[in-house]
């Protein structure tokens, strides 16, 4: 594992390990905030920050916590950083927050994140796993907004609200894919699409 | 809020504002364990139980900790916290009551702890200002509605696994999801039945 | 023993730096937080009120009502006093209305000129959980400078004396094609908004000059008291409209408030 070049862990997270569309992790939040490019960006955002933060914590603490208590150490740690990335976002992006609501906590149970502290960072250095939350919070991200491109194209007619498709279909756009069947549909959708690339 | 009040709330958490199609919340287990109907009804009982817990203990901690020392801001932590004890606790209970339950359940009940549906019912209790009434029948409706939609769901892929020949890149995941999609659809159905 | 000692020891002390990080964070974005919240408020403000120089913020009155199919419910609405050179232009009403597709809705409506006959100008959609595509065109703004949308229909609208409805209920109101309900909510919470206006007209316009001695004297629930304070806003002199009202409040509703405060209380 601490032998893989840095360069290999952190493209893993992108494609070959993509938490979301490979390893199948953190559906909750992409399901519910990918409404539009914006909110699923902006989420992105915010995992990111929290999956480098915990990694590294994580990593600097990894000889010092006992094998028996890992859990909720890293717990407490990732709760830690979801925290302080609610209140920065209230403070300096209440619209993002107000989108985002109750899912910003909540970052704190996206399996992505305590799966990275347990299989990744609690084992290697700190540099690797801050590359490998970075890898990962990338490869989450970009399914996040491919996810939410798809929903937001066809249910708004926009991207980043931008009206891209005319006002035509701005005024009559397809509005499942914006409520909780589209999302179903585009995520499973595009998993199938991945799966099927993958094996080719 | 009186008896119609409360049905409303129960018909509302069940249906209307279900946590796993319109909320989005409980994906992962309703993903991984709804694939045989005993193991969903196991699941479902034990989500049940432990989000009962969480919302009363949850609900007395920050009423009577964290509001009277203003110590909001550590709901997340302590939430959680609350919950990975309770989930501890009972796959202690389980293993001992019930190996059988216990080897099927797997690796899913220590993943309860990560259930957002667990500390989302403790999150939106507190955000909507309910009382403690209100809060106890709110999680256990949620709860009640989750293991609805498990159940649901378990049964018809039992089905899609014995008779439909998906393509390969399909099965798994990807149906799965399509199949919620338009359970999801049909729940629709009930928007505005009840206003909360 | 020596391992759970050291398991309860390092869980310990990670929760408590966690805890003090916390508390460092919080205080640094309480502002920030503060502020931001403001901003919402303000902002809906600026949308819907003739322009302004004070703080409406932070003379806001809150009041409660009963709500509801049978007043068992209750209502609460924010009102917003916007004045300029210490006159009143302008009140913007934050009201919810219960009766959403989906549950409640709230509003700021900007309402204007004499609480006996207001011109409403125009609402701001802040908070719903309306169906997308046909309840959040309620938000709707127009795209180009005048075309119309739903929303625009009460810029600068007479408020008739008998309230506003929808078309289909007799009134002259468009409502949003396939969203009645939602389209009522609108037309319930501006006739709110303009009932509470005229309710608390007197208490709005003599609380300008942030005159403590008028406010325990003014709450007054009747509005038959109202018309002859409530012309004095418009008619009295912007010099100071406090020391002109204030005794004439004071005369007229010493013998209302009782019954007046009663009928709130009562819900």
């Amino acid at each position: 594992m601490s032998n893989q070049s840095l360069g290999s862990v952190f493209t893993a997270g992108i494609i070959r390990e993509n938490p979301l569309l490979v390893l199948l992790l953190g559906m909750c939040p992409s399901l519910a905030v990918t409404t539009s490019v914006l909110n699923g960006l902006g989420m992105g955002a915010a995992v990111i920050f929290v999956l480098m933060c915990s990694n590294i914590v994580i990593s600097l603490l990894r000889k010092v916590i006992p094998a028996g208590v890992r859990i909720p150490a890293f717990v407490v740690v990732i709760a830690s950083f979801v925290t302080i990335v609610d209140m920065v976002m209230e403070g300096f992006a209440p619209d993002l927050h107000a989108a985002l609501g109750v899912f910003i906590p909540l970052i704190v149970v996206n399996c992505i994140i305590l799966a990275r502290a347990e299989a990744f960072a609690s084992k290697n250095s700190v540099l690797a796993s801050a590359i490998d939350g970075l890898g990962m919070g990338l490869g989450f991200t970009l399914a996040l907004v491919l996810v939410s491109a798809v929903r937001e194209i066809l249910g708004n007619g926009s991207i980043l609200g931008i009206n891209i498709l005319g006002e035509g279909f701005a005024a009559s756009p397809v509005l499942i894919m914006i409520l909780p069947p589209g999302g179903f549909l585009t995520l499973g959708i595009i998993i199938a699409v991945m799966t099927k690339l993958r094996r080719a | 809020m009186g008896i119609a009040g409360y049905l409303a709330l129960i018909v509302w958490a069940v249906f209307v504002n279900n946590f796993v199609l319109s909320q989005f919340l409980g994906i992962c287990p309703f993903m991984g364990v709804s694939k045989k109907v005993e193991s969903a009804v196991g699941m479902a009982a034990a989500v049940l139980f432990v989000i009962t817990m969480s919302s009363i203990i949850t609900f007395a901690l920050y009423k009577g900790l964290l509001v009277p020392w203003k110590l909001e801001y550590l709901q997340t932590i302590l939430f959680i916290l609350v919950i990975a004890a309770l989930v501890q606790f009972v796959e202690m209970v389980i293993k001992k009551v019930s190996p059988t339950l216990f080897a099927a359940l797997g690796i899913f009940l220590p993943l309860i702890t990560t259930n957002c549906a667990v500390l989302g019912a403790a999150l939106l209790a507190i955000k909507k200002d309910f009382n403690f009434m209100q809060t106890l029948v709110f999680g256990m409706a949620s709860a009640v509605g989750f293991g609805l939609v498990l159940i649901l769901f378990a049964a018809i892929r039992e089905r899609l696994a014995l008779n439909v020949a998906t393509p390969k890149a399909m099965q798994g995941m990807p149906i799965g999801l399509i199949t919620a999609s338009i359970l999801s659809l049909a729940f629709l159905g009930f928007s505005g039945m009840v206003r909360m | 023993m020596k391992q759970e000692i050291r398991y309860v020891v390092v869980l310990t002390l990670i929760s408590v730096v966690a805890a003090a990080l916390l508390a460092i964070v919080n205080q640094v974005t309480a502002d920030p937080i503060a502020q931001a919240r403001r901003a919402k408020t303000l902002n809906a403000l600026q949308k819907v009120l003739p322009p302004f120089d004070n703080e409406p913020d932070q003379e806001m009155i809150e009041v409660i009502y009963p709500a509801g199919k049978d007043g068992k419910l209750v209502g609460m609405a924010e009102i917003y006093p916007a004045r300029k050179d210490g006159k009143l232009v302008g009140v913007a009403v934050k009201v919810t209305d219960p009766g959403g597709y989906a549950g409640d809705v709230t509003f700021m409506v900007g309402l204007k000129g004499d609480p006996n006959a207001p011109i409403v100008n125009g609402y701001d959609l802040l908070a719903h959980k309306e169906t997308p595509g046909l309840g959040t065109k309620l938000a709707d703004e127009p795209k180009k400078p005048n075309a119309k949308t739903f929303k625009t229909q009460f810029d600068g609208l007479a408020f008739p004396a008998d309230g506003l409805k929808v078309v289909k209920d007799g009134g002259t109101i468009d409502a949003i094609t396939g969203a009645t309900i939602s389209s009522r909510t609108a037309t319930n919470a501006v006739n709110k908004a303009v009932e509470l206006y005229k309710e608390k007209a007197a208490e709005l316009a003599s609380g300008a000059a942030a005159d403590p001695a008028a406010e325990p004297a003014a709450p007054a629930a009747d509005p038959a008291a109202e018309p002859a304070p409530a012309e004095e806003p418009t008619a009295a002199p912007a010099a100071d409209p406090a020391a002109g009202s204030d005794d004439g409040d004071d005369k007229v509703n010493e013998g209302e408030s009782p019954e007046g405060e009663q009928e709130v209380d009562n819900v």
